[in-house]
């Protein structure tokens, strides 16, 4: 078991260091002079220059990378080009985090509740009214675009009905609000984007969970159970689900990236202030080093999740660990 | 002799199988919608009424004194200023909802079967390579594998898009190369259990290479495997690409779905209620990607025996 954890802690650094390398070269392939993008235009050769000195752009590229690895480390992400002229990326990012996590938070697990149940309710009467209508609910959610039906969310319930905000994380004058107002202002502007987060990603863990819970009610095991008279309530949530669970965990682990997208998509269209929005608006100003630093956190964030799921796998099935 | 032999056999196995396929009903109505689609992309120009709905020419004008501004709702009336009928409305320039929806299926198709197409090549030789070559290759091939599989694939074509820039051959290239961890991983995990067994070595005992045994025997018996798993990449690839569209990555002289919503979206349809300028790509979009799913999900019972009998 430790040497499993160890070997897996080696894998994480290594892909680590492998991430950081991959985010540093993913942004010199673009064509032109790194520079010239960290400038505005109207910008001076004199100006370039101190540029170029500060993010060491006259080295060979290795000692580039080795200098943007020592960047990294001490937290220093560069300076914003684009959303927010000349200021500290570090700076800009604490906020936002705040924002995504609450928003993802909430949104996964309310989404792995609702999928376990749908996907364990349908597996349990497969081929009967409960099964069709939960996986029909839930194919049709899968095959919808996240943005598709968070913008009919936001025409229905903003739009036409006014029920909640159109757009925003919190109120304009959120900052004078007591401690109760600020939850309650932001519960109100969560409403809309966690239910269209929720369902999005709920629909795939459905899928799974029923999957994975008809294989297991066809085993012998559940055979013998029943034959020993031991009450079908019991079966299901006592025998079956325990290793019906399993494959959940992993597509879990590995639908990280996916949660992501869903995010970025949820959060452009509800205007909502996190990582997504911001995302979005580095691209729309081309902020390079904004991105680097947005697609490193992200990529960081799925490989800890990764890690994370692969331990609590060991947990729950020691078999992998032999 | 032998070659009549292996054909018959070869028929009579896909006839088993389109059996059972039939049979499951779900997706073979998703084969019977995959078709339609299929017969639309190929015949647009003759089903739509505009024939070349982005060209100016084909383009309404806003006629304020004869009740025509764009966009303009369902109508089966011939419009004054071209003279087509527009059978779901305009959109905010006067092209032909219809038409364009159309013409979209081209675009969808095109990306999710060719991006696919890049997926499993690379997938499939990566995991062969690994799965038969083991040792070293495997080790290094998997981890590379991992690395891909834990990048969060959305930023990733978000930004790569950013960086290229918005080609519509970008837009396949970006998805291809973002979707063949999992291919390769399958592939492995059945060329792993493939390789040991009896006829592999036979095969080599008499004589075979390498290449001789991957081809004739090891691909053969992976393809069935993939067969499911790409299925639902198409229907990945084809979402993706409605999201690039959506936020503007995509190439704008493209018709797509993605950009209809896309132009609807950045012009107040959602706003103004022009229901039928969003409806339209919408459910193509939802339509297509669960036709692909269903038939995936239906394959995956198929060539699964062990799935078949529950």
């Amino acid at each position: 078991m430790r040497s499993f954890i160890l070997r897996k802690s080696v894998y994480l650094v290594i892909t680590l260091f492998a991430i950081i390398a991959f985010n540093f070269f993913l942004f010199r392939i673009m064509p032109g002079d790194p520079a010239a993008v960290l400038v505005p235009r109207s910008g001076d050769e004199a100006l370039k220059a101190l540029v170029r000195e500060r993010f060491h752009l006259n080295d060979p590229l290795l000692t580039q990378l080795y200098y943007y690895i020592i960047q990294v480390f001490s937290g220093d992400f560069g300076v914003s080009t684009g959303v927010l002229k000349n200021a500290e990326i570090s700076t800009i990012l604490g906020p936002k985090i705040f924002n995504t996590v609450i928003l993802v938070g909430i949104g996964t697990a309310l989404a792995i509740y609702l999928g376990v149940l749908i996907g364990k309710v349908a597996a349990w009467r497969r081929g009967k009214l409960a099964d069709t209508l939960g996986m029909g609910f839930a194919l049709v959610f899968y095959s919808m675009p996240t943005f598709l039906f968070a913008l009919v969310l936001l025409m229905v319930f903003a739009g036409t009905l006014g029920w909640f905000p159109l757009k925003g994380a919190t109120s304009q004058d959120y900052n004078e609000f007591s401690l109760m107002d600020k939850i309650g202002d932001r519960a109100y502007h969560l409403v809309l984007p966690v239910i269209a987060f929720t369902l999005e990603i709920m629909a795939e863990f459905a899928i799974i969970m029923r999957n994975s819970l008809t294989d297991v009610l066809t085993e012998d095991y559940i055979t013998t159970a029943r034959a020993k008279g031991v009450p079908s309530k019991s079966i299901l949530n006592d025998h079956a689900m325990k290793n019906a669970l399993l494959p959940v965990v992993t597509v879990m682990a590995i639908s990280v990236g996916w949660v992501l997208g869903g995010t970025i998509m949820v959060e452009i269209v509800f205007s909502y202030d996190g990582l997504g929005k911001l995302t979005w608006d580095a691209v729309l100003n081309l902020d390079y080093p904004l991105l680097q630093a947005l697609f490193l956190l992200m990529a960081i964030a799925v490989l800890v999740a990764n890690f994370v799921a692969d331990i609590v796998y060991t947990y729950l099935d020691p078999r992998v660990t032999i | 002799m032998v070659q009549t032999e292996k054909y018959r056999l070869m028929v009579k196995n896909a006839k088993k199988t389109w059996k059972v396929f039939r049979s499951n009903r779900l997706g073979f109505s998703g084969f019977i919608v995959l078709i339609a689609f299929a017969f639309i992309a190929v015949f647009a120009p003759w089903l739509s009424t505009v024939p070349q709905p982005n060209n100016i020419g084909s383009m309404e004008d806003n006629l304020l004194d004869l009740g025509w501004v764009n966009p303009l709702p369902p109508s089966f009336s011939p419009s004054p200023y071209t003279g087509f009928v527009h059978p779901l409305g305009t959109d905010h320039i006067g092209r032909d909802v219809y038409s364009m929806t159309l013409y979209g299926t081209r675009a969808s198709l095109e990306v999710g079967l060719i991006a696919t197409l890049i997926s499993v090549a690379l997938g499939a030789s990566i995991g062969l390579g690994a799965g038969y070559f083991g040792r070293v290759t495997d080790e290094v091939l998997m981890r590379v594998t991992d690395f891909f599989l834990v990048l969060p694939w959305f930023p990733l074509m978000i930004v790569m898009m950013s960086i290229l820039g918005k080609e519509f051959i970008w837009v396949i290239v970006v998805i291809g190369i973002t979707g063949w961890p999992s291919t390769a991983r399958i592939v492995r995990s059945q060329v792993l259990t493939i390789k040991e067994r009896q006829f592999i070595e036979r095969a080599r005992a008499v004589g075979a290479g390498d290449g001789h045994i991957i081809r004739k025997h090891i691909l053969p018996n992976v393809m069935p495997l993939m067969f499911a798993n790409t299925v639902l990449l198409i229907s990945l690839a084809i979402f993706s690409e409605a999201f690039l569209d959506f936020f503007g990555l995509g190439d704008p002289r493209v018709i797509s779905w993605g950009s209809m919503l896309e132009a609807a979206y950045a012009n107040g349809a959602f706003d103004n209620n022009a229901w039928w300028w969003i409806s339209a790509p919408g459910l193509a979009i939802v339509l297509m990607v669960l036709s692909f799913s269903l038939v995936g999900y239906a394959l995956d019972d198929v060539m699964n025996p062990k799935l078949r009998r529950r």
